[in-house]
């Protein structure tokens, strides 16, 4: 009875295990041999673990880091922070659902139409926001420069992906049962005393999960800072992986672009193994 | 199945195997005899003077973003009937040149023809990208039709591996409306260049006399080359590396005093922004190659009938250089099955009075590096009038540009890195947290440990060669 089962399980499995393994497992495995050798063009040498050398000991490498540091303890609280608020404002006004759509819709909008979007939203001559700072007296306004990069990159990051935590956030406060909320409200709790000391931590566990995969984004970031590369000239290791896409497409240096996008995956297993090994410990103790 | 008269067998096999013998022996003998004629001045001669072609039928792949290269194309097959030619678009510069970097590292993937700039060739001749062409085109027939001061974007260490365009020769153009309104005269020197400068920001600061093309390697290395030097070259299997010689400081110094004293900004070309600003009049000059007329035509549409051609302001007029700002060469594929068929169709598609009568109406490409343009066709097209230059002749100011280019050198194999370095270092110097000198120090040091990082052993720091 079980054996037929199992097999009923990996039978439905199957298509995603095949395309999982070839699509994923295979490239990681090939791409690991590839990084043991040295290449230009279409030469190749073996070089054992020279590439990972010279990843571990660069400083370009490790100080591309920055940014997504920035993101990872700026950003991704400060989504969350706001997600939690939009989520439990959510299930007070009304016509919530109107609003739910709309904070939604830029998650939905493809990469490159909203990077177009903020060019020229940002753009020197050609922004609306132009005529409104004009009226200010603020001539000439330079949004994009070196200091103001990542607060732009922060600002449009929000705008991408608070709108879908939020909903996320959402989707979980409405399994949390009414009765506990009735109950407390009963007693004389506040909206905001029911929300602070019964909502929130409930949502530990979600808040968690989406720490988790925020802080992988962050530390992977490239495509929002790759769009602005177009308005403002990034340097080439502005976060790690631009200079891993540097490294492979604009000097060919394949192989040991490999090296370095498996020592970056090692960093991220790392932090995130770490960070949920410690919280999974809070929540057994407390549990 | 087990054989019964073993020495049967062996004798049969013997006398099989030295029946077929005469057939190895002629095949060697004619290869042998094609390999010493071609190269030769008694190379068979086909169409139009140009070498025959003794191949079979050949299929053959292009990638290039020249537009409407398919007149050429129909044209050359017409001379060369075995030969087709499929010419794809995958994108312009850096956008062709990433695919060709992942296909030949991939051992797959090239057409047998690639196009690419001549800064970039150096790269990946180095990367193993392009095959000698040596055999169908030697050098002294390369010489016959193209200025032997190609050779140093199409050759290296001897090995020809393609053929050149389009020239990048520079010129300025120039807004005649905004140089009315305030008074300026065409600048001949560059003195007289900085004097209109300053006249026209004290005029209206909003106005600045050209753009500092920031972003854009080219730029700098055009201005430096324009004034009779270079930053960098290969010789004798070495590269040389001098940002710091006393040509380039005194021109990147001009450039900087001028940036300080916002008489000239410095600013990103290519972009939307940009090119409004061109529109809008924000600028009174560009300084680019000869090709950016097309280009001005295509993308500023709104300023049409403003803007005129002229000649680069001299350091010294009495003894006028010139350098070049982009152009484009045609090479063959290290992968190419067929290269006689492209080496003949490069030769062919860059030489032949046809094909470059098309390149430059069709393709709208000015100025073209081969003698039989500037010799033959050039004097005939002087009389065109260019109505989006308010009905000037432009043709004669370019060719005059392409004329004064005497010097040339090979760029470096890592020019996308040496750009993005010169980027992040620039924009200190342009903030004015360092000096202009300091820049090209560092940005020097940036890209000799960054090409020993990749592996070059063969650096000359300090010195250029002749």
């Amino acid at each position: 009875m079980r054996k037929t089962s199992t097999l009923k399980a990996y039978a439905f499995l199957a298509p995603f295990l095949v395309f999982f393994a070839l699509v994923f497992v295979y490239p990681v495995l090939f791409g690991g041999y590839l990084s043991l050798f040295g290449q230009r063009g279409a030469r190749m040498w073996w070089v054992g673990l020279g590439n990972y050398a010279s990843v571990l000991t660069d400083p370009q490498f490790w100080g591309g880091f920055g940014l997504p540091a920035f993101l990872l303890f700026v950003q991704v609280p400060l989504m969350l922070l706001l997600g939690i608020i939009i989520a439990l404002l959510y299930e007070r006004i009304k016509h919530s659902r109107v609003y739910r759509l709309i904070f939604y819709l830029p998650y939905a909008m493809p990469g490159i139409v909203a990077g177009l979007l903020w060019a020229y939203i940002f753009s020197k001559s050609m922004s609306p926001f132009v005529p409104l700072l004009h009226a200010f007296g603020v001539k000439n306004p330079n949004f994009i420069t070196y200091p103001s990069l990542p607060w732009i990159l922060l600002i449009i990051i929000l705008w991408e992906w608070t709108g879908y935590t939020s909903l996320i956030l959402y989707s979980t406060l409405l399994s949390i049962p009414k009765e506990y909320a009735e109950q407390a409200q009963l007693d004389g709790a506040t909206h905001s005393q029911v929300a602070y000391y019964i909502k929130i931590p409930l949502l530990k566990n979600t808040v968690l999960v989406l720490f988790i995969f925020n802080a992988i984004g962050a530390l992977q970031v490239f495509n929002e800072p790759w769009i602005l590369g177009q308005l403002i000239t990034l340097s080439p290791n502005y976060t790690p992986a631009i200079y891993i896409y540097n490294e492979a497409f604009s000097y060919g240096a394949f192989t040991h672009a490999i090296a370095m996008g498996l020592v970056l995956a090692a960093v991220i297993f790392v932090i995130s193994f770490l960070f949920l090994r410690r919280s999974t410990r809070e929540m057994n103790v407390h549990a | 199945m087990a054989i019964r008269n073993y020495s049967r067998f062996v004798l049969v096999a013997a006398a099989l195997i030295l029946a077929t013998i005469p057939l190895f022996a002629n095949g060697n003998k004619e290869s042998g005899a094609a390999a010493s004629s071609a190269g030769s001045a008694t190379q068979a001669t086909g169409p139009g003077g140009y070498p025959a072609y003794t191949g079979s039928k050949a299929d053959l792949t292009m990638w290039a973003w020249t537009s409407n290269e398919n007149y050429s194309i129909d044209a050359f097959q017409k001379q060369y009937p075995d030969i087709t030619v499929k010419w794809s678009n995958i994108g312009g510069g850096t956008a062709e040149y990433t695919k060709v970097l992942t296909a030949t590292s991939a051992g797959k993937g090239l057409p047998d023809v690639i196009m690419s700039e001549y800064t970039f060739a150096p790269q990946f001749m180095e990367f193993g990208t392009f095959q000698p062409i040596n055999k169908w085109v030697p050098q002294s027939l390369y010489e016959k039709y193209f200025p032997a001061v190609t050779l140093k974007w199409t050759a290296m260490d001897g090995k020809i591996y393609g053929t050149p365009q389009d020239s990048g020769a520079m010129t300025m153009v120039y807004r005649k409306d905004i140089f009315d309104k305030y008074g300026l005269t065409v600048p001949k020197t560059w003195a007289e260049f900085q004097t209109d400068a300053t006249k026209l920001h004290a005029a209206d600061p909003s106005v600045t006399m050209t753009t500092f093309a920031k972003n854009w390697i080219l730029w700098p290395m055009g201005v430096v080359w324009q004034a009779g030097g270079k930053l960098f070259d290969y010789a004798n299997g070495k590269w040389y590396i001098d940002f710091t010689n006393p040509t380039a400081k005194k021109v990147i110094n001009y450039w900087g005093d001028q940036i300080k004293a916002k008489t000239v900004a410095a600013d990103m070309w290519w972009t939307a922004d940009w090119y409004k600003e061109l529109n809008d009049g924000k600028s009174a000059t560009v300084i680019s190659g000869g090709w950016f007329p097309e280009w001005l035509q295509l993308n500023a549409k709104g300023s049409s009938g403003l803007w005129r051609v002229a000649t680069m302001p001299q350091w010294d007029a009495s003894n006028p250089h010139n350098g070049e700002m982009g152009g484009s060469g045609f090479y063959v594929s290290s992968q190419s099955q067929n290269p006689e068929a492209a080496a003949l169709f490069v030769l062919w598609l860059n030489s032949a009075k046809e094909s470059l009568t098309y390149l430059h109406d069709k393709s709208q490409l000015p100025i073209l590096w081969a003698k039989n343009f500037t010799d033959s066709l050039a004097p005939s097209l002087m009389q065109t009038e260019y109505p989006y230059f308010g009905g000037q002749k432009i043709t004669e100011p370019s060719v005059q540009s392409l004329k004064e280019v005497d010097t040339a050198f090979t760029a470096l194999p890592v020019m996308d890195f040496v750009q993005s370095s010169m980027q992040t270092e620039m924009q200190k110097a342009i903030d004015g947290t360092e000096s202009w000198d300091q820049f090209l120090q560092n940005w020097q040091d940036n890209v000799v440990s960054f090409m020993k990082k990749q592996g070059f052993n063969n650096l000359v720091v300090g010195s250029l060669p002749n």
